[in-house]
């Protein structure tokens, strides 16, 4: 499944994820390209909510993934192997990154970086993956947000090209090592989980409360200890309060 | 691209796995090759077609009956009309979504005459995003779910005239 033979990068594009899309249907793409943008003017958030990024500043790419053939019912394993890579990549450069439930990777309680993943299913198989990342290199003005940058947390500058090497080569390591050992892929994302075991405030819709977070099952809910009752959520059925995240 | 960054894309080739990287920077074009690497120690450890049966965790959420997103026809209990229909399922739990953004088209509507393998509906779930292929041909007769609803593992979506 390695990725990044093939890099191209672009100056302005509306989303690296659309790009993507747009070359696979003229079947002009070949599996661990890497689209890069210098700006991304539509980037995709959660559905409709926009990343906004200054040109030049962040790190915003996709990754095609040919011939996945990961089972529907196993998605979540995208998402975990992505997150892992970012959460590597951060500790490498000594930051205390985490993995913020279900695809955010934070540091010090603050966003650093965002995932986005599309499928394409052939029945009930995933055949092919766009995986979008959008990543805070040097960007140190995030106005109401409560994110972060490496520039942010570290002062000094650092090249985007040093750090999108360093993601595809960290991907390709956490892809080969986990993917045959999926029970020691989801060990190390809840190793690395946000609040893990932390007593934190939470919304639901019975209303505020306080929570325990034990972990995430293989669907991709979340596990919280409500009042001594454990329960799980989807992502819309669940707030994080006292970080003011989601 | 200046010498800095060829400099260090040839550090990444060497250091990396990775045999060959090509980059594309508007007119400009560079592949840098790593001489004879060590391919061997690149191995993939993947063997993707074994995936499925691997994990013992997911087989709950897979169940392995009935194939969904597969054509069936429809039930019984409906209408006799509806019997010469076959139905487009949901192959995972999730939210239901007609088009690939708010603002833009339905991927299908009724009247619509659909092919295999064309692209009918979004399912999204934490955040994964999966676009539905049809699985069989003919006319969209009708939509069973709203748009951004929740829908369960193998309930209709589409009701679909093969005719």
């Amino acid at each position: 499944m390695e990725i990044g033979r093939k890099i191209i990068h672009l100056d302005s594009v509306d989303s690296t994820n659309n790009y993507v899309a747009k070359l696979l249907q003229g079947d002009e793409i070949d599996h661990g390209t890497v689209i890069l943008a210098s700006e991304q003017y539509a980037g995709k958030g959660q559905r409709s909510s926009e990343w906004v990024v200054k040109p030049g500043e962040n790190l915003t790419f996709s990754v095609f993934l040919d011939n996945v053939n990961v089972a529907v019912g196993k998605q979540f394993i995208l998402t975990q192997i992505v997150s892992l890579s970012l959460v590597a990549l951060l500790k490498k450069r000594n930051l205390k990154a985490e993995i913020k439930w279900p695809n955010d990777i934070f540091v010090n309680g603050k966003k650093i970086a965002g995932v986005l993943i599309e499928n394409q299913l052939r029945s009930t198989t995933i055949q092919r993956t766009i995986i979008g990342v959008g990543l805070n290199v040097n960007e140190i003005d995030f106005k109401n947000f409560t994110a972060t940058s490496i520039k942010n947390e570290q002062g000094a500058f650092v090249p985007l090209n040093d750090v999108l090497y360093s993601f595809i080569d960290l991907f390709n390591k956490t892809w080969s090592t986990f993917i045959s050992d999926l029970s020691l892929l989801d060990q190390q994302y809840h190793n690395n989980l946000y609040l893990r075991n932390v007593s934190a405030r939470y919304q639901d819709q019975l209303g505020v409360f306080n929570g325990l977070l034990l972990g995430v099952e293989p669907s991709g809910k979340l596990l919280i200890e409500r009042e001594g009752v454990l329960a799980s959520y989807d992502l819309k059925e669940i707030k994080f309060i006292s970080q003011n995240a989601l | 691209m200046n010498i800095k960054e060829v400099q260090d894309l040839i550090k990444f080739v060497a250091k990396s796995g990775i045999s060959e990287v090509e980059i594309e920077q508007n007119d400009f074009k560079i592949t840098i090759k790593a001489a004879d690497k060590k391919e061997e120690k690149q191995i993939f450890v993947q063997a993707p077609a074994a995936l499925p049966a691997q994990a013992p965790v997911a087989a709950a959420l897979a169940p392995v009956a009935a194939a969904p997103a597969v054509a069936a026809p429809a039930k019984e209990d409906t209408a006799s009309e509806d019997s010469k229909y076959l139905t487009i399922k949901s192959p995972m739990i999730g939210t239901f979504y007609r088009s690939a953004g708010p603002d833009k088209d339905a991927f299908v509507s009724v009247g619509e005459t659909i092919g295999n393998g064309d692209t009918v509906c979004i399912i999204e779930a934490m955040k994964l995003f999966n676009e539905i292929e049809a699985e069989i041909t003919g006319k969209i007769v009708k939509v069973l779910v709203d748009d951004a609803t929740p829908v369960e593992y193998d309930q209709p979506l589409f009701l679909v005239d093969p005719s």
